[in-house]
Formats: structure tokens, C-alpha cells, sequence
């Protein structure tokens, strides 16, 4: 089986070095490169995506953002995961809606980044509640009785009932158990909303672009 | 009104006119007179020349009974339409013949009845009943007190009739139309009066006008029972001199005059003529129509002195008008005086109605101006009033949005002195203690990192409940959970939560939610650090009666001495914490594990 290639980008020469003495532990993964500015980081995503990018956002030549929408144009498989201080709700949401599958709190144990991205090699995605609850109100409108008569809501009726469930508190395993599944059936839905809002977010991208007139 | 002055002034020119223009018509203004009480046309009398009209009291003094009047006139031609006889005033009534036989009758008075006839009368002959040439009309007159007689106009119907439809209206349908009109404006104006106590002027106005309009019904009643015909007169002099008195009143009013012993003279003066007649009997008629007259007429000057005063004082078109119409009312009453008293010719109408008429016109109008002006004034008053509202509720609302800025602020710098304290209660002494650790050497590479790392915690905390945004309690309880999760999973400790008859959404304050979240993070630290517990088991709950929120952290772990545990934070910085919010902690340390209670009042 071929090893995960990881690709790091993160400013703080500390935290850089604590990802990659994790994930140099780690037999089955490859770490394709270590670098700090985004300049760097688009060279070489544009030469070859890795299967998982660990990307801080604010980076001294710009937004991570950025590398997160060129890579997942380039590649759309890729797995992104956003490494932040507080997990602040607005700037992983628009992580997010560039792409990204997953976050991690900077000051998380190495053990955790190295679960975090395996979660995402498999195809689940965590989210805390606050995330859960700016995604709901952000794909389908401020008001929760609107969810069936709003035409472009994306979710489906599980994955909403996942992401309240998810705000209101819920353990994954909680809320499997209360919707009778799994709890890694429950994190691969979220990876899927996750998937969606990104969608969601370029074709409102390009609705914006058209009315722009630069389409 | 003023279109029934203007058919009134028309009248009066097409009368003069007429008069003048009616060539057809004859006017007999000489006669042949003979005192005889003959039933039919007496002849071989002695007849002696007289002018018409002819007023007995002036020129035979001293005669009674009845008497006849002929006088001739030329037929030219034999006439092929009827022509009338016209007796414009034929005040006690007689009867008309024409050569020798009877025209008509008009009633007289006699023991069962009294008339007073104020119409014109006109009598039809038909063409057979004219001779060509010389006609010979004869008029008996029953020679009542104050005898009179009035011309004779013959001719074609279509010459003579226009002049009896004339004088017609203005003896007798002018009377009935001031009757109306006076009558049906005084009880208007009193009606309103009763009802709005305005202006004492209004109420005098109107009983003016209700007496003119009593007054004038003597100008159309012409048959009287003989008891009725004095209180006719009774009623006509109590009417003549109440409009005279209550109209100097409302001019001495007007003209903001103060002449309050006059006033109380001429209200004293005002039922004498009337009293004396009425109790004296008819034989003082004589004497009240002549001299109680006189006195209203010096009333009425004493009026016209007022107005003329005011007038001249105030200058205002309305003051002017009714001097105007004052001088004309009191000139057709002496007019109508002399003319009672014989100095004009008997046929001349009475006209003092029309003047009242006119001045009645020219006060309600100044009473009317006035009532429009005030009620001008109330609604500028309201509308003046209505902007006042409208400033003061603007003022209102400006002191309101004060208010709530205040209260804003005031807001704000609560939670800021809230968030002031809890960073010097909690991250500030947090990073302070674990300096002092740091430079006192007290601590190892591991605790350095344990310090920090609940520094952090500490402030995440702090973050989640405080952004703005965030929906309640439970949100920042999953946050917490979300976020140790990977501690406990790298610790191996189940790390299990329930929620317990909570709604979907919990709101408590900010301070409350922090504390709260800081109890729970305190003891779920003190789990990874002291118990060797498997298993966490936290509960959050919603009880009611009391209403409060219940938050249990159980754990399997061999507990921790309550003692030893902690120092500045630990047990007694959950304690404080605890208390700030007013909630009870409980902690049961046994072998099989430790539980935590959090019990916090909710308001």
C-alpha cells in the first residue's frame, strides 16, 4: 500500500517541527515537504498535490485559503486539515468552504494530529458544535422551519439532523446512537457536508463572478 | 335672505314704475264724500268735494258712522277684457259699487269680530258691466275710529294687477317671510346659546330677533275675535319694545359700552306701554301708540348714538355695517311712525320689517364672522396643541434613545469590568502562579506545559462564552467536550455526556455559562490527573421546582483527597467559582469513584 504523502505548511518554526517529528514517526506516512510561506506552499502543490495538506491560515505572504482552493481544483480528492489556535468558527468556515475536510487545534498532542489525519484518509471529518451550527445556518438560512421550502438547501434531512445534533452538544457516538448508526458513519457524513459546502460555496463563487460580470 | 331683499328692492322699483308707466290704469285721488249710513249707493244727497286719500282724523275730525265715496271715470271704448278695481288699502274693510250695483264687499268689523286688513284688495268687473263713456263708482266705508280712505286704480286687468301683486307682496308676503325668518333665526340662535353658554350677545341677539318675529305677525293677522285684537296689540307693543331694549343691550355689548343704569331703565321702561294696555284696556291704545313709541324711539336713537360710537371707535367693516343697517332700520321706523300717526298718505306700506330684516342680516352675520373666527382660533389652538405633543413626544423620544444609549454603555462597561475581573481572577493569577513556579525552578519541563496548557484552556473558555453569537449553554458545554476529547481518548478515558430533560436551546447568562463550563473543565482536569478513572460520566440536567440546572461529573477513579487538592485553583477555586453564580457544589469522594455536583439556580 502506498504511504500517505503529507504536505506541511506552517509559519511557527515550533509547531512545524512538532508536526514533523510526528509525522516522520509514523511509518505509513511520507512527508513530501515542510514549508512556511504560501509562496512556497503553491510551488509545490502546482508541481504535485500531496494526499493531505496540514495548512495554518494565517501564513506571512497570505491566506491559507488560498492553497486550499488551488489545491482541491487541482486535486479534488485531496484532504485538507486547517491547523488553528481557537477553532475560530469564521475562518475554518471559510477553510472550509475552500476545501478543507477537518481542523485541528494547534495545541493538539502529536498522537491526536496523527488520529486526525487517518480519520481523514478514511473519509471522516470531525466538527465541534460551534462549527456544526455555523454550517447549518450558513447552507440552509436563518430560519430552521425553512429547511424543506428552500430550493438550493444542499443537506439532506440527515445530514441537518446530524449537524443540529452535532450543535446542540452530541457526542459523535451519541449521535449515531440516536440516529442508529455508527459514529464513523456519522463523522463520513460530515465529511460529505463538508464536501457540499465547498461545492456549494464555488457555485455561489461563480453565481457571484457572473453578476460581477467576470464570466 | 339677501336674494329676498334684492326680489324686495326690485318689487318697490317695479311698483314706482309701474305706477308711473301704467298709462291704462285711472287713479281716482279726488271723490265726492257724504255721510249717510245707507245700505246701497245714497243719491240726492249733498256730497262735497274731497282728495284721495283722505284720513278722517285730519279732515273731519269730529264725524261717525259710515259714509260714501263716488268719483267718475272715462270709458273710451266698449272693452273686450275685464278690468279690476283696486283699493290699495282698505283697512276696516266696506263695500265697492259700480254704477249703482254691487262689486264686492270686504268684511267690517262688528260685535263679534275686528278687522285689520293689511292686503290690497282688487275687485273684477267684467266688460258687460262697463259703460262707454262716463262709469260711476261708489265706495261705502263703515266710519270706524281713524277712518281712512285710500286711492282708486281702475283699468285692464293686465295694467292694474301687476300693482296688486306688487304691494301684494310687499305689505303682506314680505310680513310672512320676516315672520319665518325672524322666528325660525332666533330660535337657532338661542337653541345654540342654551347649549354653548357663549357670548351673552348671542342670547340677546336672539330674542331680538324672536321679538321682531312677534312683532311682525301682527302684519299678517287680519281677523281678530275683539279680545283677540288687544292682545294683538299687547302682544305687539311687549314684542316692538323687547326688540328695541334687547337691541340696544346687544349694540351697548358690542360697542363695549357700560351703562348699567341704563340698561335697568330701559328693561324697566319696556313693559309699561305693554301693561298699561293690557290692564288699562283698549281705550289706552290711543295713548301707548303715540307716546310708549315715542319712548323706543328714544331707545332706539340711544342705539344708533352706541353704534355710531363704535363705529367710529372701531372702524371694522361689521361695526360700519351695522351702523349701516341701524340708521336705515330707525329711519323706517320713525318712517312707519309718522305714516301710523297720519303724517304720510294712507296708502303708503309699513317698512320697518324690511329694515329689520336687514339688520338682522348684518348681526347674524357678525355673529356668525364671530363664531367662524373663534372656531378658527380653537383649531389653531388644537393644532398648536398637537404640535406641542408632537415636540414633546419627539423630546421624549430623544430622552428615551438617551436612556437606552446610557443603559448601553452602561451595559458595556459592566462586561467589560466583568471580563477586567475574570481575566485578573482567572488567566492572570493562572499565569502569574505558574510564572512564579517557572522562576522559582518548582517546576519541570512537563509541568511548564501543563501550566500553559490550562492557560489555554482557560482562555478558549473564556473566548467560547463570550463571542458573540453563540447559542447558549450547551453549545459551549459540546465545545468543551469536543475539545478535551482527544485527552481523554490519548488517556484512555471514556469520557461520556448526557443531557437530561434539556430543550434545545438553554440560555444563562454569560457569567453563569463561564463558571459553570469552569467547574466542569476544573473537575475533568482533576479526573486526567488524579483518579486512574476508565470511565467519566457527565450529566447535565433541568430541574424543576426549584428551576435549576443540575451538572454531574462522576467518575470510577479512586477519588482524591479533598484536602491536598489544589491549591489556589482545585477544590476552592470551584467553591468561589461556585458561589459567584450562587450555585451549590457538592463533591462525595468515596473508593468507588468521585462525584462532583453542580446545582445553579436559574432565575
Amino acid at each position: 500500500m502506498d504511504k500517505t504523502s503529507i504536505l506541511i505548511v506552517e509559519d511557527e518554526p515550533e509547531f512545524l517541527r512538532m508536526y514533523c517529528d510526528a509525522i516522520a514517526g509514523e511509518p505509513s506516512f511520507d512527508l513530501v515537504g515542510a514549508v512556511a510561506t504560501l509562496g512556497d506552499a503553491l510551488a509545490l502543490a502546482e508541481k504535485a498535490v500531496p494526499d493531505v495538506l496540514v495548512v495554518d491560515l494565517g501564513l506571512p505572504d497570505g491566506s491559507g485559503t488560498e492553497l486550499i482552493r488551488r489545491a482541491c481544483q487541482l486535486r479534488p480528492d485531496c484532504d485538507v486539515l486547517v491547523a488553528t489556535v481557537f477553532g475560530d468558527d469564521r475562518h475554518v468556515l471559510d477553510a472550509i468552504a475552500a476545501g478543507a475536510t477537518g481542523y485541528i487545534l494547534k495545541d493538539s498532542p502529536a498522537a491526536e494530529l496523527l488520529r486526525c489525519i487517518r480519520e481523514l484518509r478514511a473519509g471522516g471529518s470531525p466538527i465541534s458544535p460551534s462549527i456544526a451550527r455555523r454550517l447549518l445556518a450558513r447552507m440552509r438560512g436563518p430560519e430552521p422551519d425553512q429547511v424543506q421550502t428552500r430550493q438550493d438547501n444542499p443537506l439532506t434531512e440527515r445530514e441537518a439532523d446530524i449537524l443540529r445534533l452535532v450543535a446542540k452538544g452530541l457526542s459523535f457516538a451519541d449521535v449515531g446512537s440516536v440516529l442508529g448508526i455508527s459514529a464513523h458513519t456519522v463523522v463520513a457524513h460530515v465529511k460529505n457536508i463538508y464536501r457540499k459546502l465547498s461545492v456549494h460555496s464555488r457555485g455561489e463563487a461563480v453565481f457571484e463572478a457572473g453578476q460581477m460580470g467576470l464570466l | 335672505m339677501a336674494k329676498f331683499l334684492a326680489r324686495a328692492a326690485l318689487l318697490v322699483f317695479i311698483v314706482t314704475v309701474a305706477q308711473a308707466a301704467s298709462s291704462e290704469a285711472i287713479r281716482l285721488t279726488s271723490a265726492e264724500f257724504v255721510l249717510n249710513d245707507s245700505a246701497t249707493p245714497p243719491r240726492e244727497v249733498a256730497w262735497t268735494r274731497v282728495e284721495l286719500p283722505e284720513r278722517w282724523r285730519k279732515t273731519r275730525p269730529e264725524a261717525a258712522g259710515p259714509g260714501w265715496y263716488r268719483a267718475t271715470f272715462e270709458v273710451p271704448q266698449a272693452q273686450a277684457q275685464a278690468w279690476l278695481v283696486y283699493l290699495p288699502r282698505m283697512r276696516d274693510g266696506g263695500r265697492v259699487f259700480l254704477n249703482g250695483e254691487l262689486l264686492g264687499e270686504v268684511q267690517e268689523s262688528d260685535a263679534s269680530l275686528f278687522v285689520r286688513w293689511m292686503q290690497p284688495h282688487a275687485f273684477q268687473v267684467a266688460p258687460a258691466r262697463l259703460r262707454t263713456g262716463t262709469n260711476e263708482l261708489q265706495v261705502r266705508v263703515p266710519g270706524v275710529d281713524d277712518q281712512s280712505m285710500s286711492t282708486v286704480y281702475i283699468g285692464a286687468e293686465t295694467a292694474v294687477r301687476p300693482l296688486v301683486d306688487a304691494r301684494h307682496w310687499i305689505v303682506y308676503t314680505s310680513a310672512q317671510v320676516t315672520v319665518i325668518f325672524a322666528i325660525l333665526t332666533a330660535l337657532f340662535v338661542i337653541a345654540i346659546w342654551v347649549r354653548r353658554r357663549m357670548a351673552f350677545e348671542f342670547g340677546l341677539f336672539g330674542l331680538a330677533t324672536l321679538f321682531w318675529g312677534l312683532r311682525t305677525v301682527g302684519f299678517i293677522v287680519e281677523v281678530y275675535s275683539p279680545w283677540g285684537w288687544h292682545a294683538m296689540r299687547v302682544l305687539q307693543y311687549t314684542a316692538t319694545g323687547g326688540f328695541v331694549v334687547t337691541m340696544t343691550l346687544f349694540m351697548l355689548r358690542y360697542s363695549g359700552l357700560q351703562a348699567p343704569r341704563f340698561e335697568k331703565a330701559i328693561v324697566a321702561y319696556w313693559p309699561s306701554g305693554p301693561l298699561l294696555l293690557a290692564i288699562g284696556g283698549m281705550r289706552w291704545h290711543d295713548f301707548v301708540d303715540r307716546y310708549y313709541q315715542v319712548g323706543l324711539i328714544g331707545i332706539s336713537s340711544v342705539m344708533l348714538a352706541t353704534i355710531f360710537y363704535a363705529g367710529w371707535r372701531l372702524r371694522t367693516l361689521g361695526a360700519l355695517a351695522l351702523c349701516g343697517g341701524i340708521l336705515v332700520g330707525v329711519g323706517l321706523g320713525v318712517h312707519d311712525y309718522l305714516l301710523s300717526q297720519g303724517w304720510f298718505d294712507y296708502e303708503r306700506p309699513y317698512l320697518l320689517h324690511f329694515g329689520a330684516d336687514l339688520l338682522i342680516l348684518i348681526v347674524g352675520g357678525l355673529l356668525a364672522d364671530r363664531f367662524v373666527r373663534s372656531l378658527r382660533e380653537a383649531e389653531q389652538a388644537s393644532a398648536h396643541l398637537a404640535e406641542r405633543v408632537r415636540e414633546k413626544e419627539q423630546e421624549l423620544l430623544a430622552n428615551y434613545e438617551r436612556l437606552r444609549g446610557l443603559e448601553r454603555e452602561h451595559a458595556v462597561t459592566e462586561e467589560r469590568h466583568r471580563i477586567m475581573q475574570d481575566m485578573h481572577d482567572g488567566l492572570g493569577s493562572q499565569l502569574l502562579t505558574s510564572l512564579a513556579a517557572v522562576e522559582r525552578g518548582a517546576l519541570d519541563r512537563q509541568g511548564v506545559a501543563q501550566a500553559l496548557r490550562e492557560a489555554m484552556d482557560e482562555m478558549r473558555l473564556v473566548i467560547d462564552t463570550l463571542s458573540p453569537g453563540r447559542e447558549g449553554l450547551l453549545e459551549a458545554l459540546g465545545n468543551l467536550r469536543y475539545r478535551l476529547e482527544p485527552r481523554f481518548r490519548s488517556a484512555g478515558v471514556e469520557l461520556r455526556m448526557r443531557y437530561r430533560d434539556i430543550p434545545d436551546r438553554l440560555d444563562v447568562p454569560a457569567e453563569s455559562a463561564l463558571q459553570i463550563l469552569r467547574v466542569l473543565q476544573e473537575s475533568l482536569a482533576n479526573v486526567l490527573k488524579h483518579s486512574n478513572a476508565r470511565v467519566v460520566d457527565i450529566e447535565v440536567a433541568l430541574e424543576r421546582e426549584p428551576a435549576r440546572l443540575v451538572l454531574r461529573i462522576a467518575d470510577d477513579g479512586g477519588g482524591f483527597e479533598l484536602k491536598s487538592a489544589g491549591s489556589g485553583r482545585g477544590i476552592p477555586g470551584m467553591r468561589r467559582r461556585a458561589e459567584r453564580i450562587g450555585a451549590a457544589l457538592e463533591i462525595a469522594a468515596g473508593n468507588d469513584g468521585t462525584c462532583i455536583t453542580l446545582a445553579c439556580p436559574l432565575s
